[in-house]
């Protein structure tokens, strides 16, 4: 019969091995997540930042730029709804105030006025994209803590 | 109860505030499928999912523009209920009706 005493190394190496196991996970996971963000949301906002900026700077309205500009801020969101990594209702702020800046004032036909690229409605879009980009990266860093264990834990 | 599925019963691609916009603005939608229902207290159901995507010009007229046209906050609150996987625009949207 194996008493504990023999038995105690194996129980320590399983252990040990398990541990390395999960938290080697959870380093992976972290950089999964990470490329999945640069990817999937954070080049498309640079992206709907420069056809916004593009569209109200355009000498009349154009419908196409306006239906492409509403399909990628869809677009955008429903990546970070499938992103399970991050609650998206935490973002919820600053997506209305990114969705707003851009598609609340000089949309439409009927309101729409050329703009400078130093004006304030310009100005609005590049705060609210970059008020966007950092609470994602905020969010990023509670759900995946860039030190040991790289994962958000219950007392963290 | 109605259900308006915005993507197939008005369009796929909403846009615009007002009727000169275009067809498919937030005024008529308003005009279309909220106030008539509204005026007989009716419960709808409007399911946003579907759409190729919302311009805050087109949610704030559709739903926002109701208060400006003489229904009550408290009615529309309490009539329409709206489903959308995108949390943020049912918060908007309740943004604008509390704002209007």
């Amino acid at each position: 019969m194996t008493t504990f005493a023999e038995a105690s190394p194996w129980i320590v190496a399983a252990i040990g091995w398990g541990a390395t196991h999960i938290f080697s996970e959870a380093r992976e996971r972290r950089k999964e997540i990470r490329s999945l963000i640069d990817e999937k949301v954070l080049e498309r906002l640079a992206k709907v930042e420069e056809l916004a900026i593009d569209f109200h700077c355009g000498d009349s309205f154009d419908p196409q730029k306006a239906h492409t500009i509403l399909s990628e801020l869809n677009r955008t969101e429903r990546a970070l709804i499938n992103l399970t990594a991050i609650t998206i209702d935490n973002l919820n702020r600053v997506i209305i105030h990114h969705r707003r800046a851009i598609t609340y004032k000089n949309f439409d036909k009927t309101s729409f006025v050329k703009q400078e690229v130093t004006s304030d409605l310009i100005f609005k879009i590049n705060a609210a994209t970059q008020d966007f980009e950092d609470e994602i990266e905020t969010q990023y860093r509670i759900s995946y803590p860039p030190k040991f264990p790289y994962f958000k834990t219950p007392w963290s | 109860m109605i259900t308006v599925r915005i993507a197939s019963d008005f369009s796929r691609h909403p846009a615009g505030r007002f009727i000169a916009d275009g067809p498919y603005s937030g005024e008529a939608f308003r005009r279309k499928f909220l106030e008539p229902h509204l005026k007989k207290s009716e419960e709808i159901v409007v399911e946003l999912d579907g759409a190729r995507g919302y311009g805050s010009s087109f949610l704030e007229e559709a739903f926002g523009g109701l208060i400006r046209s003489g229904f009550d906050k408290d009615l529309v609150k309490s009539k329409i209920s709206l489903r959308a996987t995108s949390t943020s625009l049912k918060q908007e949207i309740f943004e604008y009706i509390d704002q209007a």
